[in-house]
This record gives C-alpha cells, structure tokens and sequence, in this order.
C-alpha cells in the first residue's frame, strides 16, 4: 500500500494505490493520516488505484478525513471502482464524506 | 473446497485471504463474487481474533451454484452476528464513530448468513456470498 500527494493546484490530488484491506490500512495510518493532515489545503483522494476496501480502509478513510475537517478543510473522494463503489454505497459512505465520481466532479465539490 | 486455518493479526489475515482468492478465480468464480467473498472472510476472521480473542479461525470456502460458500469456525465468546444489533452509523464526522461498519457490510453483502454456537463451545459461521 502506498499513497503520492501532488500539492501544487489549489487542492491536494492524493492517489492511493494498492489494497486497502486490513494490513493496507495499518501500514500507512500513521504516515498517511499526518501527511494528509499537515497539507493545509482542501484534499482530492484518488482511489482508482485501489481495488478493494474493507471495513478497516474505511474507518481509516473517515479518520483521515476527520482530522482534515479539524484543520478546517475539506476532503473528497473520488475515481471508486466499480466493487469499492458498491462498499461505499452499502455502509452509505457518502453521508460523510463527499464522494466523487472523478476528479472535475470532485472539483467542483470543492468549489461548491 | 479449500480449508485454512488463520491465527495472527491483519497480515496472516490478507495472506490467507489471497489464497481463498486464488482458489475461487481457479474455480472460475465471478471476480465480483471473489472481492465480495474476500470481504466477508477479512470481516469474520478480523473480528474473531480481535474481538472474541479467538486463538485461531479455521474457515472453508466452497463454490455453490455460482455462489461462494463460506464456513467459519472459531472458540472464541459467543458471537452472533445475524442478530447482534448494528451500531449507530451517525450522520456528522465530527461526531460519528469511524468503525463498526463491519456487520452492516456483512449483513448486506451476504446472500444468506446462518450462525450457531455448537455444543463444544464454537461459533459455526454460514455464509454465502454470490
């Protein structure tokens, strides 16, 4: 499990790659939620790299995005494929954390 | 049908699950019905040996019919999760719990889920995924 933050635009574009099962979240919370959390600027969170996600990357996906709205900024998902997407939708994700379908519907969240 | 029994923490846990997987895409299983399979198995097994300190998790996978059978058995406390109430999912991220997602995963990804705890002090955990 890995994550790249490109944080030249006005808001982050974070892409997360590999599983993020059980091991995936726990390798990278520590790195991941404090790297996140120092950006300073609205975040962008690319998982069309991730094929799949389980109850563990989901409460890692809701702390990160906890300790990004304490620092007074937003976080938005987006790029879910198809199997994550049906995860996201089934424990209702979206009432959380905005969810995206790719990165101009993400941006125009941010925007909104 | 494949049987592994899995003891440790979240890394054992993804290794076995990636030998299930392998064995239902051999099986020409729907990819679909393998990321939902793999989904259940990490939620079962995680939370037996977290949860109910369940020294190990013996699970069997099968497929049925187009299906994915999967058993789980462990000795850990009685655990029913087809009748364990779903904790409050919340509204606000300020204030919601970021866990206990995981039965309400269960619940909706499983076709048919069937739980007993057997006379010798195991809990027998039926699913089927498809």
């Amino acid at each position: 499990m890995q994550f790249e933050i490109d944080d030249t635009g006005a808001a982050a574009h974070v892409i997360l790659q590999g599983r993020l099962d059980g091991a995936g979240a726990e390798e990278i919370e520590l790195p991941f939620t404090a790297s996140l959390g120092a950006l300073g600027k609205p975040v962008m969170l690319d998982l069309s790299a991730v094929p799949f996600v389980g109850s563990l990357g989901i409460r890692l996906l809701l702390s990160v995005a906890r300790v990004v709205q304490r620092k007074g900024q937003r976080l938005v998902i987006f790029g879910a494929q198809p199997a994550v997407a049906e995860v996201f939708e089934t424990v209702v994700l979206s009432e959380l954390v905005p969810v995206a379908d790719d990165k101009a519907a993400a941006t125009a969240l941010l925007a909104a | 049908m494949l049987k592994v029994t899995v003891a440790g923490g979240s890394q054992e846990v993804a290794a076995a699950q990636a030998r299930v997987a392998a064995f239902l895409e051999k099986a020409d299983c729907d990819p679909r019905t393998i990321l939902r399979a793999e989904l259940l198995f990490e939620e079962v097994v995680l939370n037996a040996l977290r949860h109910g300190r369940a020294p190990d998790v013996a699970v069997t996978a099968a497929p049925a019919d187009g299906a994915v059978a999967l058993l789980f058995e462990d000795h850990g406390p009685a655990f029913d999760p087809v009748t364990a109430p779903l904790p409050e999912a919340g509204t606000d991220l300020a204030t919601s719990s970021v866990g206990g997602r995981g039965l309400r995963l269960m619940r909706r990804m499983a076709r048919s889920m069937d739980y007993e705890r057997t006379g010798d002090g195991r809990n027998r955990l039926r699913l089927v995924v498809a």
